[in-house]
């Protein structure tokens, strides 16, 4: 992290002074009118140790995100009951504290101001012993979390409860809790040149390819920015096409969610302060699997995704179709129905493209007032939205009734794949638009114009359509469908290529 | 990061999607009428050892584009005049197809909107895909390859109601000779087509030898589908209307009517007709420029790219003036330059590659080379 080590030596050296002075009062002093200068959070304790050869201590900390019984009881009362022998000076009476006196395992010496500074933010205890220009800094992180509780963006009717939280170390044992094997790795981060959040990089080692994780560390260490406050930070700097709304990166409250990829090769990135863990690279096909298609039957399973393709084709395309067909092309629909559409628009003053595009902006309007909104006010603006401005637009003749039909079907299907929920939005306008225009060819140029973006889309070098495109079963068996474990012979070709089977010869057939 | 190349199955979805194109719409091989399904096979077996010459040709200019390969074989200035003619024929291919698709639109479905919209759309489409380069393309096939199936075959399965076969007796009933008219048609428009894919199938494989995987079950995939499509619609409209009609597979998919709610399903051939088109026309394109730059030499072929698909806007409505007029185009037997450009010059090739690689080998025994 060389930035940070420059960023360090400017500001040691703009204040003169940075290593630690032999003197505790020396010491103290400097602590309190340069480094930690007003910030009332931080606690001095000062001790003696015991007689006859009694030493003046300190201990610093934060108040709050340390400890305190561990404090007093592994640092402070050893400390003071027991007394060191005089002729020990400097590092190896440092020595002698860290090895016989203080009982903890996180233990480390510095030697100048920045690294005590630091150690204390984060949560570790300070101690600094007179006449000695060393100090010993011991880990005693303890700070109010969140529960292990099942996340709320995703959740499931069978599979663990458990969701990541705001907690880095908390979270990357909920994952190693799921991989018991030494071939998980987990490497730890920080970024940010402000905040120094800590950044963990999990893979298996030998599944996931040395390529693609040298990638992601060059692109997390390339990050130079104040502040990652969420893992969103992080993954609008290093995604693959950045303009393009569909998402390159994966996110995810899971831990199984997070092994189940990485143990397909993918690599996940934990970010310190928030429950969402990336994963990449992320391919079109994830944004319609869930975590709960694979602990389901695989029929059931199967129809489920498909059923979720379904809805993103209608909630993309129901208002593009119903402009082009109204419009353009009222001799493709069935007489019967195209009668009763013509009856129901005859009064409606406006063209269909009009009442598509109010419809669709009042529907997102709704959507985004009840996103946010305290869940009994939310009910309040969703009937409010639904049932009272609808029915009283149609019985106004604002709009036609089977506008309020396709407006709602659009809706409705949206939540299915809430992954490109967003992007379903964007794609909705644009399909509109080009059905407005050349009909039902103009959708169908908008449809081949999404699709060479996809196809010309990567994440982390693999293509984006990956699975899509393969026309091999066993390329396409967790894409619509899911085909069921024992026929799941081999890891995604682009994701895991030196090492595709993960399954072995003998459970390739139903073991009954 | 990792090397992507093309699987030989996305190559083999980009042929399928080129060779049926903007062909199955068309009264193919009518001079045959009801024993068209004969001309089919004929022309199956003449196309196929000429589609093997191609694969050939890609397999001995592996790791080389097409007028890579044309410049090692016959110098500097000869074959830039060689990728000058494959470029116009490129060009002007790019050209009526589009004119075709255009055309059809207005005349069944937008027959008020102008033709120059339709072609622009299809020209925005074209530019973007042809920048993103032949990777891009053969992606977007075998996503697209799927619908067109899915489309299609669920189209002629509801037709089947409609379906008689005594429509093809009695078999040869004119004698060989219109089948071999037929047969010769379609080796002309749209099997032979396929010339244009020599040097670029090779950017589809990854192995040196899989030119052949690529294009021979795309094409005989796409030549058996085409026959079914035309077989089917002669079964369904009858001989003397499949040779009258300008697109009897879009009347014979019309007259489907399944419970009076299964109805009108000729619009699927207009989005079939459109996909297909759309990959065909930037196929010709990328062709079409990546020879023009060797033609004018020029190490980039990119900057050329937006004049040429441009220029296919007022292109389509110089080659296809009318309806009646790109029927007649699309149905003829064997033009010269077609004759030219699909046996004569890729023989040519073939003969001289053949030579400078025996003596190649003799040269350098052992040492693996192209061209």
């Amino acid at each position: 992290m060389f930035f940070w080590k420059k960023a360090k030596g400017e500001r040691s050296k703009a204040k003169g002074l940075d290593r630690l002075s032999t003197s505790l009062e020396i010491n103290v002093k400097w602590l309190k009118s340069n480094l930690f200068a007003d910030d009332d959070t931080i606690v001095y304790r000062h001790f003696r140790t015991k007689e006859p050869q009694a030493r003046q201590c300190v201990l610093i900390h934060a108040d709050n995100m340390t400890k305190h019984e561990f404090l007093s009881d592994y640092i402070v009362r050893p400390m003071m009951s027991s007394s060191l022998p005089k002729e020990l000076q400097g590092r190896r009476l440092i020595q002698h504290i860290t090895e016989q006196v203080i009982q903890s395992d996180g233990v480390a010496v510095f030697t100048d101001y920045n690294k005590l500074a630091e150690g204390v933010v984060a949560g570790s205890g300070a101690v600094l012993v007179e006449g000695c220009n060393h100090g010993i800094s011991v880990d005693a992180q303890g700070w109010e979390r969140r529960s292990v509780t099942e996340p709320q963006t995703e959740s499931v009717v069978r599979g663990p409860r458990q969701g990541f939280t705001e907690d880095l170390l908390v979270n990357v044992s909920l994952v190693r809790r799921k991989i018991l094997n030494p071939a998980l790795k987990v490497k730890i981060l920080d970024v940010g040149l402000q905040t120094r959040t800590k950044v963990a990089i999990v893979y298996v080692e030998g599944i996931a390819s040395k390529e693609l994780v040298d990638e992601v560390f060059q692109r997390i260490e390339r990050i130079e920015t104040d502040a990652i406050l969420e893992s969103g930070y992080i993954e609008e700097f290093i995604r693959d096409s950045p303009n393009c709304p569909f998402p390159t990166i994966g996110h995810t409250e899971r831990p199984d969610g997070v092994a189940g990829k990485i143990l397909e090769g993918r690599v996940a990135v934990l970010v310190d302060g928030t429950p969402f863990a990336l994963t990449m690279p992320y391919l079109l096909v994830e944004a319609f699997q869930a975590n709960e298609d694979y602990y389901h039957h695989w029929i059931a399973a199967s129809f489920h995704r498909t059923l979720r393709y379904i809805s993103f084709f209608l909630t993309t395309s129901t208002p593009g179709l119903y402009l082009a067909l109204v419009t353009h092309h009222p001799q493709l629909i069935p007489v019967n129905l195209s009668v009763s559409i013509a009856a129901a628009r005859k009064n409606v003053p406006f063209p269909a493209i009009v009442e598509v595009m109010v419809m669709g902006l009042v529907f997102e309007i709704l959507r985004e007032g009840g996103v946010r909104l305290p869940k009994p006010v939310g009910q309040a603006i969703s009937i409010v939205g639904a049932i009272v401005l609808g029915d009283a637009a149609v019985s106004a003749s604002l709009v036609s009734a089977p506008m309020i039909i396709v407006v709602g079907i659009t809706g409705v299907a949206g939540f299915v794949v809430s992954k490109l929920n967003d992007t379903a939005v964007l794609i909705r306008i644009l399909l509109v638009v080009t059905s407005a225009i050349l009909g039902i060819y103009g959708f169908l140029f908008g449809i081949m114009g999404i699709m060479i973006q996809l196809a010309s889309m990567e994440s982390f070098g693999v293509p984006y359509l990956s699975s899509l495109t393969s026309l091999t079963i066993q390329g396409s068996k967790d894409t619509i469908v899911r085909l069921p474990w024992w026929r799941m012979v081999l890891r995604p070709r682009h994701l895991a290529a030196k090492n595709r089977e993960r399954l072995q010869r003998k459970s390739r057939s139903k073991t009954k | 990061m990792i090397n992507e190349s093309v699987p030989e199955r996305q190559g083999a979805a980009l042929v399928f999607l080129f060779i049926i194109g903007n062909s199955f719409v068309f009264g193919l091989a009518r001079w045959a009428g009801r024993d068209l399904w004969l001309s089919f096979l004929v022309a199956i077996v003449l196309a196929l050892p000429l589609i093997l010459v191609y694969g050939r040709l890609d397999t001995l200019m592996h790791g080389q584009s097409f007028s890579e390969g044309l410049h090692r074989l016959f110098g500097k200035w000869p074959s830039r005049l060689v990728a000058l003619i494959y470029s116009f024929y490129a060009w002007r291919l790019g050209c009526l197809v589009t004119g075709n698709i255009t055309n059809f639109v207005q005349a069944v479905s937008l027959p008020d909107t102008p033709q120059v919209v339709m072609a622009s759309a299809y020209a925005i489409l074209v530019l973007w895909a042809v920048k993103e380069g032949i990777e891009v393309l053969a992606r977007f096939s075998s996503v697209m390859v799927i619908f067109v199936l899915l489309i299609l075959l669920t189209a002629l399965a509801l037709a089947t109601t409609e379906v008689d076969l005594q429509e093809f007796f009695p078999i040869l009933y004119d004698g060989f000779w219109p089948v071999f008219q037929g047969a010769f048609q379609l080796l002309d428009f749209p099997f032979l087509e396929t010339v244009l894919l020599v040097g670029l199938a090779n950017a589809l494989t990854t192995k040196k030898n899989s030119a052949y995987k690529v294009l021979i079950p795309g094409f005989l995939l796409a030549a058996f589908f085409l026959m079914l499509v035309a077989s089917a619609s002669v079964a369904i409209l009858g001989e003397e209307m499949y040779k009258i009609t300008f697109f009897p597979v879009f009347l014979a998919i019309a007259r489907i009517d399944i419970a009076l709610f299964l109805t009108r399903l000729e619009v699927v051939v207009g989005v079939t007709f459109a996909i297909g088109g759309f990959l065909k026309i930037s196929v010709c394109l990328l062709v079409a420029s990546k020879n023009l730059a060797h033609a004018l030499g020029f190490p980039d072929y990119r900057f050329l790219v937006t004049p040429l698909v441009l220029s296919i806007i007022p292109g389509s409505q110089w080659f296809a003036k009318s309806v009646m007029e790109m029927n007649l185009g699309a149905t003829k037997i064997a033009a010269f330059t077609d004759v030219m450009v699909q046996i004569v010059l890729p023989m040519i090739f073939w003969g001289v590659a053949e030579i400078r690689m025996s003596r190649v080998r003799k040269n350098k025994a052992g040492k693996p080379s192209g061209i």
